[in-house]
């Protein structure tokens, strides 16, 4: 009865909404919690319609992108309505000129990228997630990649935006200009709250020119100490790498099979890479973009401190090579490159100083080892971030938990004295028994107020996010 | 609370010696680089730790007595105006560089140092903090995070948003905490991020993690010299067009050329409508290719001449003329008036024609020094604030340039704020949920609207969302009138 009066509501809203079959609400199920309808609106009016009645009838909304990563955060406490941004999908404006677009939340970050790509321009975010990914899910989840070493985070990338409050009030916040101070910079609060104080719907981007060259440098280092000390030196050089990223062993291999192509099929233009596959070589890798002659020397002056600090073997890789280890990189913190047979993974990440990488890694690589856990680890090292994925042969069972839930603990311990440890991607049962989030320090009262400010009936994702909101 | 008691207050704290009270001394903190408005604060304190800082609000907020912060002083939209019997909280005195981490590249500094003491003192190691605004020689890096500030080189490496990893706040009821820290990814919303720029009205930053960059290897300087504003602005838009980003692209007219020559003697061509200054940025290599790129771009839109720095020397004598330029513009009247606006930098053609359009309809000098390459205009309006119709007239002009920016898809302000300059002109661009929006963040933070009220949030909100009514104007208004 009381599923049939949401779909009255809902169907009086949208135009041919019809409810959701019971095999469509449990694809759209939240960590197990089975929402009781599924709506996609076609405009951000249509969006605020549909929130503004929930709010006022009490019913929980889950906004859902591509759906990649629907696992991230804690069970929502309550889920009626899924609400699935695909149809907002159109880039609304692109002014190459001004190296600035608009788009909307439910467009996927391929889809942005190719349509920027037209006029010779993207948005330097890669973040992990899957191919359905949309911009909306990456800018509520601030998922990152690679490229945050030259070009920051969403919260550097993003100059404006739309969003559905959860009494359906649609507010902008910023601009559509790269430098504006104009009232409080609402976009980095709504970045990576997961949707718990409003809906982006629409969102004003800075871009950046596609670079006429790219290649990168893989120095495959015997430890991790070394490893670590030639990233230093990268990074006090007058090197300016587009990225600096530390793999540890098993990483290392795979990005290797990703650069020689080993999947895709032998490559002639990158070179013989790693031959070396012996399970204790870390590597760095460093990205230089730009044009041909600034790509040129860095090259030659990296290549240089990669020897002086004790590489064994340098690789450089340009071509398709370079494309599809750029890939590799990207998709790997988010369980999307694992050895065969390996997997679905169980990922982490951690946001520490530089000097504090080097700990994670030992750490994470002891405790695997001693508990039969694969180890896959991958560091933006420059930002201090370090992305842990775990995995075994088929799905982690039962009786690996218990191994995991002290793994996570000692990393989140040795983390939370610099920064953060979140658990991003794992089963519901683990993620109750570690917690998601862990510290918000000492500001969790100014979180929960601004929640119950901006949602005072709970209606948005509710307890998802940090310390049950 | 008595003023007495108030002052023996926070002399039990801080000491006598510093805390201000007497009227005369008063005056010099009655307003920041926005002059036209003045008030006097009731006090004014010099706390020296953030555990000072923290006792002393605590005490304002328990008597409910509001306060304000404030660096150096040199804001220009009137951001730490005092409010009516307000507390003034300088912090000059927190002036340490705490620990610079060259390793990890980050430095923590109290809130009262100076922006370029930063570069300086880190600069020996080859790293600088790249947030540059004019007035960095005094301006605090505090109020640099107040504010969001800019400067010239942040059109390739960002704002001071984008240079700093975390603050420690003393929130508005005395309570310490820290937003960010040290390493990047705090977890929770990113309360950094909305600090950041909301100009002392969440709590009040003692001490901050700020980004420490490496200096380039090499840099090309250009003067760039054009017959007309119109050239120069298309020379503009044609170098972000070809996907170069330069570390800082600035435009000086005609009027300010004469104003900058007369002061430094840089030797800026007096017969020229418009210079370009271009800063290039990066490695040796390729550097001299980028150079002729924008030259190339420059001689398609008929630069008269392209000089080149020959070194460092000549090079900081032109930034310093640069830096300096809203100074030499004094030389040309009694009084000048900063604007601060926006538009896409695709759009400098248009507003550079809706400014010399603005200064004729109302008889004003208008200067233009600003940074063109991401579209932040500084219209400097020359007037004599003896004279009560000219002083209307600049805020007339100045209040519709600003609207001609917003309806160019720009902003009211780039980089100085809203202040108390701009409050009645929030609904420029934002809507009334919008600004209720952020009234609620200010709630959540500031219950009691004790720190730095009447700041940033329109006074006059009958007009607003009726669409067509004009703005009322502000007391600053009424006050020039």
């Amino acid at each position: 009865m009381a599923d049939e009066a949401l779909h009255g509501r809902l169907g009086s809203l949208v135009e041919g909404y019809a409810p959701a079959s019971s095999q469509t609400l449990a694809v759209h199920a939240v960590d197990g919690v089975v929402p009781s309808a599924v709506v996609a609106p076609g405009s951000v009016e249509s969006l605020s319609a549909i929130v503004k009645m929930a709010s006022e009838q009490g019913y929980a909304v889950i906004p859902r992108g591509g759906g990649t990563r629907m696992d991230f955060g804690h069970p929502p406490c309550r889920a009626d309505i899924v609400v699935s941004l695909e149809r907002l999908n159109r880039i609304v404006a692109h002014e190459p000129a001004d190296q600035t677009a608009t788009a909307e939340a439910g467009i996927t970050m391929a889809a942005l990228q190719a349509g920027l790509g037209k006029r010779g321009q993207y948005l330097p975010l890669d973040p992990p997630h899957g191919d359905a990914g949309t911009l909306g899910g990456v800018l509520a989840t601030n998922a990152s990649g690679v490229l945050r070493t030259s070009f920051g985070t969403a919260r550097d990338l993003v100059i404006g935006a739309r969003v559905v409050q959860a009494d359906g009030t649609v507010v902008r916040s910023g601009g559509q200009v790269v430098k504006n101070v104009a009232g409080y910079d609402l976009n980095k609060m709504y970045i990576g709250s997961l949707g718990t104080l409003g809906i982006l719907a629409e969102v004003n981007l800075k871009l950046q020119p596609v670079p006429a060259a790219g290649r990168l440098l893989v120095g495959t280092m015997a430890g991790i100490g070394e490893a670590t000390e030639c990233a230093f030196r990268v990074m006090d050089s007058e090197i300016i790498p587009s990225f600096l990223e530390l793999a540890g062993p098993a990483t290392r291999a795979l990005l290797a099979g990703e650069a020689s192509g080993l999947r895709a099929g032998p490559r002639a233009d990158s070179g013989s890479v790693g031959e070396l596959r012996d399970e204790q070589y870390f590597a760095v890798v460093a990205g230089m973009m730009g044009t041909d002659e600034t790509v040129d020397w860095q090259t030659g002056e990296c290549e240089r401190i990669f020897r002086d600090s004790g590489a064994v073997e340098v690789i450089r890789v340009g071509g398709d090579g370079y494309g599809r280890m750029l890939e590799g990189m990207r998709v790997f913190p988010g369980g999307g490159l694992l050895p065969p047979g390996m997997g679905p993974a169980v990922t982490c990440r951690a946001g520490v100083t530089p000097d504090g990488v080097e700990t994670l890694f030992r750490l994470a690589e002891e405790g695997c080892r001693h508990r039969s856990i694969g180890c896959g680890l991958l560091s933006h090292f420059a930002s201090g971030h370090v992305a842990f994925v775990f995995y075994r042969d088929g799905t982690f069972r039962e009786s690996d938990f218990d191994g995991l839930a002290n793994l996570i603990e000692d990393l989140r311990n040795a983390s939370e004295e610099l920064g953060a440890f979140v658990v991003e991607h794992a089963p519901a049962a683990l993620k109750e028994r570690v917690g998601v989030w862990g510290s918000t320090r000492g500001n969790r009262h100014i979180m929960e107020m601004l929640k119950h400010r901006f949602d005072p009936k709970g209606t948005l994702n509710p307890g998802r996010f940090v310390d049950g909101i | 609370m008595d003023k007495d008691l108030l002052v023996g207050r926070l002399a039990d704290v801080l000491g006598r010696e510093n805390v201000i009270d007497a009227p005369d001394q008063l005056i010099v903190y009655e307003c920041d680089g926005l002059t036209i408005d003045r008030n006097a604060p009731h006090a004014v304190v010099y706390p020296t730790t953030t555990e000072e800082v923290a006792a002393v609000v605590r005490i304002l907020h328990e008597a409910g007595i509001p306060f304000v912060a404030r660096g150096a002083g040199t804001g220009l939209s009137g951001g730490s105006l005092p409010p009516d019997g307000g507390v003034m909280i300088v912090l000059t005195k927190m002036n340490r560089i705490v620990e610079v981490d060259f390793r990890n590249q980050r430095a923590l500094v109290e809130a009262g140092v100076v922006n370029l003491q930063l570069s300086k003192e880190v600069g020996r190691r080859g790293y600088h903090f790249v947030p540059d605004p004019s007035s960095q020689y005094a301006c605090t890096i505090g109020g640099n995070i107040a504010e969001n500030s800019g400067g010239p080189h942040t059109l390739k490496y960002g704002v001071t948003t984008n240079h700093t990893l975390g603050v420690e706040v003393v929130l508005p009821d005395g309570q310490v905490t820290w937003f960010g820290g040290k390493a990047e990814d705090a977890v929770g919303y990113d309360l950094r991020g909305l600090l950041i720029g909301s100009e002392g009205m969440l709590g009040i930053v003692t001490r901050a993690w700020v980004k420490l960059t490496r200096l380039p290897q090499a840099w090309r300087t250009f003067l760039v010299v054009f017959d007309t504003v119109e050239d120069a602005s298309r020379a503009v838009a044609g170098i972000v067009d070809r996907g170069i980003v330069p570390s800082a692209l600035e435009m000086i007219d005609k009027v300010a050329i004469g104003a900058i020559e007369e002061a430094y003697h840089f030797g800026f061509p007096l017969d020229a409508e418009a210079v370009l200054i271009i800063e290039l940025e990066g490695h040796e290599a390729g550097l001299d290719t980028q150079a002729e790129a924008v030259a190339a771009v420059c001689r398609e839109n008929r630069a008269s001449d392209i000089r080149t720095a020959e070194d460092e020397k000549e090079r900081a004598l032109l930034w310093k003329s640069r830096k300096r330029a809203f100074g030499a513009m004094g030389r040309l009247s009694p009084s000048y008036y900063v604007q601060d606006g926006v538009v896409p930098r695709t759009k400098i053609p248009d507003i550079m024609k809706v400014i010399q359009t603005t200064a004729e309809k109302y008889g004003l000098l208008i200067g233009n020094v600003f940074h063109a390459g991401d579209g932040n205009i500084h219209p400097c309006i020359a007037y004599d604030d003896r004279d009560a119709e000219q002083a209307r007239k600049t805020v007339e002009a100045s209040n519709e340039i600003l609207r001609a920016c917003v309806e160019l898809g720009g902003s009211i302000t780039g980089e100085h704020g809203i202040g108390y300059e701009k409050v009645d002109l929030m609904p420029y661009i934002f809507d009334e949920p919008d600004i209720q929006a952020m009234e609620a963040v200010k709630e959540v933070f500031d219950e009691s609207n004790l720190s730095n009220p009447g700041k940033m949030f329109p006074t006059n909100r009958t007009c607003i969302g009726c669409g067509t009514a004009e703005l009322k104007y502000t007391n600053r208004k009424a006050a020039l009138l």
